[in-house]
């Protein structure tokens, strides 16, 4: 067995066994944005997703195939987001979280994945919030 | 429940090492007084015991320090002692890093090594051993028992062809030692590693067997500054660590198989309740020439390390570590073909003396909550559900 594994905090058990903020949004729907990040074949895939309305977060979800490390990070990314405008929740950075859960340095790639994940999620309702705006402007076009 | 990283000292084993800590506190090598005259004879009682587990003669026994120091000293002093011979080196994909990692050493200083491929199973084929000898091979090294899956290698016949071709054979029976029947002739082998922590007896104590005829093996020490244990690896007997091994190896010896069919039992035992409460778990290893005590499984969409949180009552270990940038899964299931996702979710169960069936079953039911509230948060789950009820939909159009 690969020998070595990093210390696990008291802040990732914890997360780890609480899980709050685990869960999916409907990727179909237009206030919803979905980002992910990692890949599987190295073990870690972690998905964000955030429900949104004039421009504020209404509700952040995760889902991680990943260690400790990457589930805590993802967990408190989606809890940070939430009740944040989209401007606000585009801040935050993979530091603050590995600091927050005091992760060791051999993990801070954890973090990195959870900020990543949330940035593509803003991204991605971002694109289908613009694609939205410019299909409405083409049918009130066509109405007229 | 991972007895394969270690197991704890037997009571017999400590009482019997007690004593060489305090009243009987003399150097085996005074000769001059009977405090030392004591330790000898119980070191040379315990080199007897120790021998006896392997078929081995007890002057073939040299003390190590543990299973690391004895491959370091059976492929180095080997491969120092045969430069002259040859500089190619048979070993294979699946070898724990203590052998691995010496042959990456040799390799830098210019020595040639092979690592076989393994099977699926993780086996070794005798006809790859043979076809990848040379006329410059001077040692093969090839493990009895892996110590991730427990799959047990085709010892007998590479040492068959090791004598064939007149090479050195050296196996690493860490984890087989005290689990299966050993015997060095049989086996064919020249060197073989074992430690005393790994059959319930202390750390820090090891043996390597050295072969005294067909062929007297020779090696080049590592250590210098005394005659002990034939010069070949100097340095004051650890006498209450030799004898809780001796004591450890006349136990192992006594009970081999009763305690491989209990250990079995209860390893069939764990795996039966695992796998008829959960679906895609996927087993990796032989399903016969393995371990008595080994159970290596793949939960597909939970990370190992995930898992071994979820339940850290339970000691366990996994394929997966997350410890830098670039996460490498077990290379003993890379070897025998298993996916980098499939091997990020495996954990290896040891089961072991102490262990009971209600311990087995408690476990069963940590595994099995583990594993299904882990799959809720993990978006590979979700994914592959998605794509069951599609093609499901499919199928009824």
């Amino acid at each position: 067995m690969p020998a070595g594994f990093a210390e696990v905090s008291s802040k990732v058990a914890q997360r780890c066994s609480e899980l709050s903020h685990a869960g999916s949004l409907d990727p179909s729907h237009a206030e919803v944005g979905t980002g992910t990040a990692g890949k599987v074949s190295a073990g870690e895939f972690v998905r964000i997703q955030l429900r949104v309305r004039c421009e504020r977060i209404m509700e952040a979800r995760f889902k991680a195939f990943g260690c400790s490390g990457s589930i805590a990070s993802a967990s408190l990314v989606s809890e940070w987001a939430e009740g944040k405008t989209l401007e606000e929740a585009d801040s935050i950075r993979a530091s603050e979280l590995a600091a927050q859960l005091e992760l060791p340095a051999e993990r801070r790639h954890c973090s990195s994945l959870a900020a990543e994940a949330l940035h593509g999620a803003i991204r991605n309702y971002r694109e289908k919030h613009r694609l939205g705006e410019k299909l409405n402007s083409m049918v009130n076009m066509g109405g007229r | 429940m991972d007895h394969h990283a270690t197991t704890p000292v037997d009571p017999r084993v400590l009482e019997a090492m007690l004593p060489y800590f305090t009243e009987e506190f003399g150097n085996a090598a005074s000769r001059s007084h009977s405090f030392g005259w004591r330790a000898e004879e119980a070191v040379e009682k315990s080199r007897e015991a120790i021998a006896g587990l392997i078929h081995a003669g007890p002057k073939e026994i040299v003390f190590t320090s543990g299973a690391t120091e004895s491959d370091n000293l059976a492929i180095f002093g080997a491969v120092n002692f045969l430069a002259a011979q040859g500089k190619h080196i048979l070993t294979c994909r699946t070898e724990h890093p203590a052998v691995l990692d010496c042959c990456r050493s040799l390799e830098k200083r210019g020595f040639e090594v092979t690592y076989l491929p393994v099977d699926v199973t993780g086996r070794v084929s005798p006809d790859e051993v043979r076809a990848a000898l040379r006329p410059d091979t001077i040692l093969i090294s090839i493990m009895a028992a892996n110590n991730e899956v427990g799959t047990l290698q085709p010892i007998s016949e590479i040492g068959k062809i090791a004598k064939e071709h007149k090479v050195l054979f050296h196996s690493d029976a860490s984890q087989a030692a005290g689990k299966i029947p050993l015997d060095v002739d049989a086996m064919g082998v020249d060197l073989l590693s074992f430690t005393a922590h790994k059959l319930y007896g202390p750390k820090g104590i090891g043996a390597l067997f050295v072969r005294r005829r067909s062929p007297r093996v020779r090696l080049t020490p590592m250590f210098f500054g005394g005659g002990h244990e034939g010069g070949m690896r100097p340095g004051t007997l650890n006498v209450p660590g030799i004898v809780g091994f001796g004591k450890a190896c006349e136990i192992a010896g006594s009970v081999l198989h009763e305690e491989a069919s209990r250990l079995g039992e209860m390893r069939d035992r764990l795996h039966r309740g695992i796998v008829s409460e959960l679906q895609e778990v996927r087993f990796n290893g032989h399903p016969e020439l393995r371990l008595p005590n080994n159970l290596n499984l793949s939960f597909s969409y939970v990370e190992g390390e995930a898992l071994m949180l979820a339940m850290d009552d339970v000691a366990v270990s996994s394929g997966s570590a997350c410890t830098s940038a670039t996460r490498e899964p077990s290379h003993v299931l890379r070897a025998m073909g298993v996916s980098d996702e499939l091997a990020h979710t495996s954990l290896r169960f040891g089961l072991g003396r102490f262990n009971t069936r209600e311990e087995v079953d408690y476990v069963v039911g940590r595994v099995v909550e583990s594993v299904k509230k882990l799959r809720e948060i993990s978006p590979l789950y979700e994914m592959a559900l998605e794509q069951k009820q599609a093609s499901r939909a499919g199928g009824l159009r």
